[in-house]
């Protein structure tokens, strides 16, 4: 096993808006899908932000950001990576 | 390797069973497969059960256990299947592998659930993988199928809403049927937004029920009824997980189709009925393509066309599909062939599709990496 570092843009593969909260606790509406990391050749699942939900589009181009997802069960916030449009 | 039949066949009907345990589901299941079959329990010398969700939604395990002693069978190996949606169809391929082998002569087998849920609530399956911690629920994986098949085949929402609409003209025949009730374009594609573009009605129920089925080796189908029918396949897949596959088709499901269709010396062009898992509108169209039933790409103009409706050229669903009839996850691959049973014996009501001789039932289950876990394919022959 090696780690590697990921490159922090991306572009929007594909997304969906969903409109019912998740078992995991998050607010509908919420936004995800996968974004494509050209240089790594990887897609990876993908919460967005920062945006309107809706603005997601296949093709956007996205960044990585690090933002609380949720909450474990004693509170505590957890953090996880989010992506949000590409500023400028 | 053997060839292999049902002789026996049976369901409950799918809905809302709220009073009902799944040992009581199973029981009822079996009782028919038995009645159907003419055969008693003690001649069974196996049994298969697909559960998927009682461990995480009943606290029980062990259900297989519980439900073939409901029917007085114990003492004989009895193996507990999970595949998520394929649970009841892996169940079923155990069976005819067993057979197949010429390990045993008779076997039976069953797919139960309990999963219907308070209102308003999803499924929280999966909790193990990083994306369902993250907020991916079912809907939305396939809203994002969804969204890339529109945009690379023109698909509409007015065609995948038609696959509701098909599938619930079909539930409407069928008394095993959770909605026996149909809906127009304009209420499926104005009812609620669940994940973009898949309204609430694109979206298959959660259910109770259970189904079940008995095989048996050709010397033993001879000395039955005389309305054996042969599994002329049986395959299971796993995807591989191509982290950047075009995700507007299931290559594992192509491979499976592929598969099956050389096992049985039979192609699409062959076949009279089908049943796929259109857990999702969305889903059936990608199974009609996944099949052959047509190119890669043009699902959406073969449901416009009507082709898949009964008394089209290729009746899918008949039974309502699991948009209409239900679905109890473990038990939906069991009830596909059930069914599939009954149109090849003529005995589907005003659902029937005449003549049919040749079926094929389709199941997949899990997501994992944005692929799927586990896809069945069965085709099954009136000789």
């Amino acid at each position: 096993m090696e780690e590697i570092e990921l490159e922090r843009q991306g572009v929007v593969y594909a997304s969906t808006v969903v409109r019912v909260s998740s078992p995991a606790g998050i607010k509908a509406p919420y936004a995800y899908g996968y974004v494509d990391l050209p240089a790594n050749q990887l897609r990876v699942f993908a919460l967005f932000t920062g945006a309107d939900p809706g603005s997601f589009v296949p093709g956007r181009k996205v960044e990585v950001v690090l933002e609380p997802i949720g909450a474990d069960t004693e509170g505590n916030a957890v953090i996880g990576y989010k992506f949000r449009p590409v500023s400028g | 390797m053997r060839d292999v039949y049902i002789i026996g066949a049976g369901m409950t009907q799918f809905g809302k069973h709220l009073e009902r345990s799944l040992r009581d589901l199973g029981r009822e299941a079996c009782l028919l497969a038995f009645r159907d079959a003419g055969i008693a329990p003690k001649e069974v010398e196996a049994g298969y059960c697909g559960n998927a969700l009682a461990p995480a939604i009943q606290g029980e395990t062990g259900v297989g256990q519980n439900v073939f002693w409901e029917v007085g069978i114990s003492g004989i190996p009895i193996v507990n299947v999970e595949n998520a949606c394929a649970s009841g169809s892996t169940a079923l391929r155990e069976g005819w592998m067993a057979v197949a082998g010429g390990f045993y002569n008779v076997v039976m087998i069953t797919g139960v659930e309990k999963a219907v849920m308070p209102k308003g609530t999803m499924l929280n399956v999966g909790a193990g993988e990083l994306a369902t911690k993250l907020g991916e629920v079912f809907p939305g994986y396939f809203a994002t199928i969804a969204q890339k098949h529109m945009e690379r085949f023109g698909t509409t929402r007015e065609q995948m809403a038609q696959v509701s609409v098909k599938n619930h003209i079909h539930g409407a025949l069928n008394p095993y049927a959770q909605f026996q009730k149909k809906f127009t374009l304009e209420e499926v594609l104005k009812s609620p937004m669940i994940a973009d573009p898949l309204t609430l009605f694109s979206c298959c129920p959660n259910s109770d029920g259970a189904a079940a089925l008995i095989l048996c080796s050709k010397e033993k189908a001879r000395k039955l009824n005389g309305r054996a029918i042969r599994i002329a396949a049986s395959v299971l897949a796993t995807g591989t997980y191509e982290n950047q596959r075009d995700i507007t088709n299931w290559e594992v499901e192509i491979r499976a189709a592929q598969q099956a269709y050389k096992m049985a010396s039979l192609g699409p062009e062959d076949l009279d009925v089908v049943e796929v898992h259109d857990a999702f509108t969305i889903c059936e169209i990608l199974h009609y393509e996944g099949l052959g039933l047509c190119p890669l790409g043009e699902g959406g103009r073969l449901i416009e066309e009507r082709a898949t409706e009964l008394g089209g050229s290729i009746p899918v669903n008949p039974s309502g599909g699991l948009l209409s009839k239900g679905h109890p996850v473990g038990a939906s691959g069991v009830a596909q062939v059930v069914e599939i049973v009954w149109h090849l014996r003529g005995q589907a009501g005003e659902r029937q599709v005449e003549g049919a001789k040749v079926g094929l039932a389709d199941m997949m289950g899990g997501n994992k990496e944005g692929d799927t876990r586990a896809c069945t394919v069965h085709i099954l022959v009136k000789e």
